[in-house]
């Protein structure tokens, strides 16, 4: 049985159509598409479709169009009819929900003061369906473990999205946490690692794992390190120029840390301004690029730090 | 002779206590009106200060309020929270037009209710904060009407209920 979003997110409308897809398929979903005056798109592992009324993959025309109506009454669904008390989660432009679901939201940008106030208007809303798959990274775990002195190789997962980076994440983290058995802290920027909701972690992440929730990655990688002594730091999509500073801090105290990063593949981050650093100082010393070549999650090769490929 | 007394007497404190009940629904709806208010302050801040979640905030309020306005808020939060597939407007003109008849408010004030409902919880906090605002001058509104009704009529159905049961035992016997 597929890990699928909670029925209570989703309009009874939309839900009965995703149920009705669901049973006719049965494809794991990783994104239900909301737009305006547009057809209901559902993104599974197979593929992008559009869908009719009965749940039927059809062609664009025949496909059921979403109405302002739908959206309004998805987002009041979606926020409990509290869009007041989530104006913080509209302007970063999205909602996290039990199970660790995000929810993007678009619609029309208020600026205040040259920065984004929030958002209204909503015009698109794209529920991404987190895949927890438990063992998912057994297979690779001894590239970034060293067992001999039993240590933890920075690591930087390298994918486009939507090619299994933060599944690949918490796989890791689940597994250097309960068979490692090594304290590992996570910064859940996104509450989407651990996909804690109302302070219960939804995903299985070990025994060992301390997690701060919701919070800048760099000002909490600094406060776990401090506050927590983790032997590792997870961290899922970098990219701030203050996220190199505080994963540089991280490593020269003494803390393995495990990142993501969205990127093609290990050139990107050669000629990426920002991070190419992290190559040339040699910071991480596994890289592992991901695709969908042969399904979400497929492993292109992991590196080590001089950028030769290990399998 | 006695029968007769005794309908005499049943007349008579039928027709008054039916005059003292509607007499009564005058000043239960001024009460009822400033309990309102009340209670949408009480959401107000809830909404305002703590960004607390509607259905939350429905109950917080509906609990520092006397019934029936707490039975009302109470419910609606219940409701929201185990259906969370539903929206608020809809729960919300549901449980008003249920319990129409368990309190004193009239159609204006159930009208003004039910368009607010439409509103809460579906905008920005600037937003809600107008709402809220803009509710309570309009129930403020109402509330000085019903005094104003309340004041003419309360004694006119009282009295009209005795007198009428007076004049039904004049006609009769």
């Amino acid at each position: 049985m597929q890990k699928n979003i909670n029925n209570k997110f989703l309009t009874i409308k939309i839900n009965l159509i995703i149920k009705k897809f669901d049973k006719k398929y049965n494809e794991k979903i990783l994104e239900i598409r909301l737009r305006i005056k547009q057809a209901l798109e559902i993104i599974t592992y197979k593929g992008k479709y559009f869908i009719d009324n009965e749940g039927y993959k059809v062609i664009a025309q025949k496909a059921y169009y979403i109405s302002k109506d739908d959206i309004k009454k998805s987002l009041l669904v979606l926020t409990q009819n509290s869009i007041y008390a989530l104006e913080r989660q509209f302007k970063e432009g999205f909602i996290t929900i039990p199970g660790g679901h995000r929810v993007g939201i678009a619609g029309k940008v208020v600026i205040e003061n040259g920065r984004i106030k929030t958002q209204k208007d909503i015009n698109s809303i794209n529920f991404r369906i987190s895949n927890e798959i438990p063992g998912i990274a057994n297979k690779i775990i001894n590239n970034i473990y060293d067992k001999k002195i039993d240590y933890i190789y920075n690591t930087l997962i390298i994918s486009p999205p939507l090619c299994g980076k933060t599944t690949l994440l918490r796989d890791f983290i689940r597994i250097i946490s309960s068979d490692i058995g090594k304290k590992i802290a996570v910064v859940d920027e996104r509450s989407e690692i651990a996909g804690i909701y109302n302070g219960i972690p939804g995903n299985k992440i070990g025994p060992r794992t301390d997690i701060l929730d919701n919070c800048p990655k760099a000002k909490g990688m600094i406060m776990l390190i401090r506050s927590m002594s983790p032997e590792v730091i997870a961290v899922d999509e970098i990219g701030k120029d203050e996220d190199i500073k505080a994963i540089k801090e991280a490593v020269y105290s003494g803390v393995s840390v495990l990142a993501t990063v969205h990127g093609k593949d290990l050139k990107s981050i050669k000629v990426n301004q920002k991070l190419k650093e992290f190559y040339l100082e040699k910071i991480f010393k596994r890289y592992i690029t991901l695709s969908k070549r042969n399904g979400v999650g497929t492993i292109e090769n992991i590196y080590n730090e001089r950028g030769d490929g290990l399998i | 002779m006695i029968l007769k007394f005794s309908g005499a007497f049943l007349i008579l404190i039928s027709g008054s206590i039916l005059g003292w009940i509607i007499a009564e629904q005058y000043t239960k709806r001024v009460q009822q009106l400033q309990e309102l208010q009340m209670a949408i302050k009480v959401l107000d801040t809830e909404i305002s200060y703590s960004s607390t979640f509607l259905p939350e905030a429905l109950i917080h309020s509906g609990e520092k309020s006397t019934y029936p306005i707490s039975f009302i808020f109470k419910e609606t939060g219940k409701n929201m929270l185990n259906n969370r597939e539903l929206i608020f407007s809809d729960i919300w003109i549901k449980i008003l037009e249920e319990n129409f008849y368990y309190n004193s408010l009239n159609n204006s004030d159930i009208k003004l209710l039910k368009n607010w409902g439409k509103q809460l919880g579906a905008s920005h906090l600037k937003d809600q904060e107008k709402i809220n605002k803009i509710i309570l001058q309009q129930l403020k509104q109402n509330e000085l009407i019903a005094r104003e009704e309340a004041r003419e009529k309360v004694k006119l159905f009282r009295y009209s209920g005795l007198l009428l049961s007076l004049l039904l035992i004049i006609v009769f016997y």
